[in-house]
């Protein structure tokens, strides 16, 4: 028997996970039998949210058990409550496992199955249809990015359209816009060994995206990390954090500038790093200096004590401190500059590929050429000749400013204009794969006559998710566990790949978006365009320099090569060398820094844009803008990430929609007494563009000037048939807006409460 | 010696995620809104003027000298030599004396078996393959150790000898298995 303990511990002790080998536990245990002996386990990638981790499927006589791939390092093995549902979304007996078309009006839920090749021959008459009358440029196709979206997207060039869409201005686009103008790449965050993290709404404990998590997770566990949220409303995130600071909705950008004015002002900033590094810091610091910890404290509420302290604290822990972009950039017309500020403050601590700052994702080319030797093989780029060259220019470039925007993905909700306005011109077919634009974009009311506008539309999906529910044609796509995909590339620190292949047999009559996309284009006759005969031919491929690359990927599911490596960090670049005797010699001060290119047009990292200024006059350097959010006596409406949904995809899953089946309104106790509301209540949600009915909860983590609910929920279609009228849909409430620059849809408004 | 099978959820750790429920869920084949292990995440609570959540594993304690046992009148309740509670659906005549004479809720009547059921820590299923318990397999935060506590080389009697742990009181002169490192600012033990 273990006897009390006469110490005590302070908090928790760092208990490494131990991963046992099958059979060294319990293998004493001699009354208990396996209940089935049999195992079979295959390596893939998830595709519950967009993070997809490395998973491994065990099948034990056909039952599924999904965790994580043990292979993959920084996933740490592990899946969230969404990857481990996986086979319930696979068995869910709604899900939609034949094609079907319409027989009544558009959304009116009437529909008769089809024959693959009936639905596809429909689909070919009338987009040749649409193309032949109005040119292929009305036709916009539109998928959730991802590697399921490689082929629907080829599939639009095949056509000759330009407008293509992911998914990218409803979510992330301004991030990586803010990035594009400012490093010429995308960043990522070394949350694991930093010891200063600023976090702006950036829910990691709930929207879990498995390394960074893990990374966080592991920096507090370790006891070196300081994290200071700054969120409307107390997240997960937000209790397990330091600090957390209920900032006013829309105004983050206020701390983020006087931050940055405090390090210009106190010289805390790496002058060197500046100096050798940075275009425009001039402009930037003429700017900043306006932007005082007391001006902002009047904008945000924060004092400008705390602005001055956390600068002093960043400071102070550079370069190992992070202030992190966040994910979903939606929060303000004013994103760019918001998300441009955030990446300003890591640029003036120095912390690019350093430990516990920000660095690039380290591919094959670069860290080849680096260690002088091929230490990670290359995927080939599978190159299309004769492709048609669209004739009129994509529908969101009508504003010179969203070239950025454009690349990234583009606007999603310039497809509304265009369908009901004809703005800058006509759309009159729209070709969607696993998107739910009905539930993600704003101003529900406008997308639903958006898409009965529509000559045609085709939807192609696992569910007949909310917006499948006004196509013409559904297609019913094979689950992520039914299908083989194209190998990702998962480079971190270093080279990495993952695959993701078929666990189980194809239930019903679905098939993988590959394919659907191929044989959509064999009916239009624009089959030349998709020369691999299939995925397994397009995989080879892919591998064509590296043949032995694809068993050893089909084996373990993801692999990664070679070793850690921050251009910047001594000691990471010495153990390079040593690990490389071929590898490229090192800058003066023994890194790499010298090595670090950035792809912008002065070479630099742009602290201020000159060639910005061309598209968007006043906008080449960062600076505040007040924007309008509510009117007054409104209060202000956010929404966020639950653990347990993926925005608007998996509201209908069993078990997952058991957990979690409506989205209550969170309301502060103040507010919810002026209003005569209970914790419970039903209520009503009125903004300026939409009515929802929900339940109120009453809270102390929000703000009082705020309310809060969970996106993604109260589907107004009856083909959901478990999430159907559960909860607040929150698109329904959001009018429209888009962010400067970004594209980025808004997803903050003002709204009134009331008691049913 | 033989083994003493323990469970330790760390509340610092858990992020409330639910993973383990979920894993729970699908590892055992239940209705899809039934567990035998989830997470009660309540709150949040005014502490030392900072508001935190209370992140509070609810599955069966594993009790030393189970109550549920007692009150079976049809011996479908078992105790394995390392100590283990589990329920032989075959015996189990749905009387629900067992989730009567439990204190804290810790078996229900499972629909999919037509028995009551318990968590087990998967003893029968994925431990006795070798493997680790569902919800410890796919926890994201490394937030639950299982093992055996009477081995001096696992990680859970590193934890228990190093770490203060508490266990829910489950009545007189009764030990669970299922230990829980309290929260350092809402745990059970600490509310306001």
């Amino acid at each position: 028997m273990l006897s009390r303990r006469d110490f005590l511990a302070k908090g928790s002790a760092f208990c490494a996970i131990t991963v046992y080998a099958p059979g060294t536990l319990g293998a004493q245990s001699k009354i208990l039998t396996p209940a089935t002996p049999f195992i079979k386990e295959i390596n893939s990638i998830c595709e519950m949210c967009s993070t997809r981790c490395p998973i491994t499927v065990e099948s034990r006589l056909g039952k599924l058990f999904i965790r994580g791939n043990l292979n993959a390092k920084s996933f740490g093995g592990k899946v969230c409550a969404r990857g481990t549902s996986g086979s319930k979304l696979l068995n869910d007996p709604h899900r939609l496992v034949k094609p079907i078309k319409r027989t009544g009006p558009r959304g009116s839920g009437q529909w008769q199955e089809i024959e693959w090749e009936e639905a596809y021959q429909l689909i070919a008459v009338n987009l040749n249809q649409v193309r032949d009358q109005y040119g292929p440029e009305a036709i916009a196709v539109s998928s959730k990015s991802g590697s399921l979206s490689n082929h629907a997207f080829h599939f639009g060039k095949a056509i000759g359209t330009p407008n293509i869409f992911s998914h990218g201005s409803t979510c992330p686009i301004s991030y990586a816009v803010a990035a594009k103008v400012m490093f010429g790449n995308e960043l990522k965050l070394d949350l694991e060994n930093s010891k200063y993290i600023l976090n702006f709404g950036h829910n990691l404990y709930e929207g879990v995206n498995m390394s960074m998590t893990r990374g966080l997770l592991a920096a507090q566990e370790k006891g070196t990390v300081k994290v200071v949220v700054f969120e409307p409303r107390l997240s997960v995130m937000a209790d397990k954090a330091d600090e957390w600071h209920a900032i006013k909705p829309g105004t983050d950008i206020a701390v983020v500038l006087a931050l940055s004015h405090v390090l210009i002002e106190e010289q805390l900033y790496d002058e060197s790093f500046v100096q050798q590094y940075v275009s425009g810091f001039e402009d930037f610091a003429t700017s900043m200096a306006r932007y005082s910890p007391e001006w902002a404290s009047e904008v945000c509420g924060i004092s400008a004590g705390d602005i001055r302290r956390i600068a002093r604290e960043l400071a102070a822990a550079a370069p190992a401190a992070i202030a992190d972009h966040g994910h979903r950039c939606t929060f303000t017309p004013e994103e760019f500059d918001l998300r441009r500020g955030i990446y300003a403050i890591n640029v003036l601590l120095g912390n690019i590929e350093r430990k516990g700052g920000v660095y690039f994702a380290k591919n094959s080319k670069l860290y080849n050429k680096l260690a002088g030797e091929a230490v990670a093989p290359s995927l080939e780029k599978i190159k299309v000749e004769g492709l048609p060259t669209p004739v009129l220019p994509r529908i969101d470039l009508a504003q010179a400013q969203f070239k950025y925007a454009a690349k990234a993905g583009g606007l999603y909700q310039s497809i509304i204009p265009a369908a009901l306005q004809q703005q800058p011109y006509a759309i009159k077919a729209w070709v969607m794969s696993r998107s739910n634009p009905v539930q993600t974009v704003t101003d529900r009311t406008q997308v639903q006559k958006a898409l009965e506008a529509m000559d045609f539309v085709v939807a192609c999906d696992v569910y007949i998710s909310e917006s499948a529910a006004y196509a013409d044609v559904v297609l019913p796509e094979s689950t992520y566990l039914e299908r083989d995909e194209d190998i990702s590339d998962y480079s971190a620190k270093s080279p990495a790949y993952a695959l993701r292949q078929q666990a189980t047999d194809t239930i019903g009559n679905t098939r993988p978006s590959w394919q659907i996309f191929k044989e959509i284009a064999d009916a239009m006759a624009l089959g030349q365009f998709f020369p691999w005969q299939d995925i397994a031919d397009y995989q080879q491929r892919q591998v064509a320099n590296n043949p032995e690359l694809l068993p050893q990927l089909r084996k373990e599911g993801y692999l990664s090569f070679g070793i850690p490596l921050l251009m910047r960090e001594p000691d990471m670049v010495a153990k390079f060398r040593q690990h490389y005797p071929n590898a490229q010699p090192v800058s003066e001060r023994g890194d790499y820094g010298h090595q670090l290119q950035f792809t912008t047009p002065s070479g630099k990292i742009e602290l201020s844009s000159p060639s910005l200024e061309k598209i968007a006059p006043g906008r080449s350097v960062i600076s505040y803008r007040p924007v309008t959010l509510k009117q007054p006596g409104e209060l202000y409406f956010i929404q966020g990430k639950s653990a347990l949904h993926t925005n608007a995809a998996t509201q209908n899953i069993p078990l997952l929609y058991d957990l979690q089946p409506d989205n209550p309104v969170w309301i502060h106790p103040d507010t919810a007494a002026k209003l005569g509301i209970s914790d419970g209540d039903s209520i009503t949600i009125t903004s300026q563009v939409g009515e929802e009915q929900g339940t109120a909860k009453v809270t102390l983590g929000i703000r009082k000037d705020t309310v809060f609910a969970h996106m993604g929920f109260g589907s107004k279609n009856q083909e959901l048939t478990r999430a159907f009228g559960k909860g607040v849909h929150c698109g329904a409430l959001l009018p429209h807006a888009t962010a400067a620059i970004t594209g980025s849809n808004v997803h903050t408004t003002g709204v009134t409460i009331r008691r049913v | 010696m033989n083994e003493k099978y323990v469970l330790i959820h760390d509340e610092n750790r858990c992020i409330g995620c639910h993973a383990c429920t979920a894993a729970c869920n699908t590892s055992n084949d239940l209705a899809d809104h039934q567990n035998r292990a989830t997470i009660d995440v309540k709150g949040p609570y005014l502490i030392d003027g900072e508001l935190h959540y209370r992140y509070l594993r609810v599955s069966c304690e594993q009790c030393d000298r189970p109550a549920c046992i007692k009150a079976c009148p049809y011996g479908a309740i078992s105790q394995t030599v390392d100590g283990v509670v589990s329920f032989n659906h075959d015996r189990c005549k749905g009387c629900l004396m067992c989730v009567a004479a439990c204190p804290t809720g810790g078996c229900f009547y499972n629909k999919h078996a037509k028995s009551t059921d318990n968590c087990d820590f998967c003893m029968k299923s994925r431990v006795a393959e070798g493997l680790q318990p569902a919800c410890v397999t796919v926890c994201p935060a490394d937030a639950l150790i299982f093992g055996n506590a009477n081995d001096p080389n696992s990680e859970v009697h590193k934890c228990l000898s190093t770490v203060l742990t508490y266990n829910r009181p489950v009545g007189y002169n009764n030990k669970p298995k299922l230990y829980r490192v309290a929260s350092q600012v809402a745990s059970e033990r600490r509310l306001v």
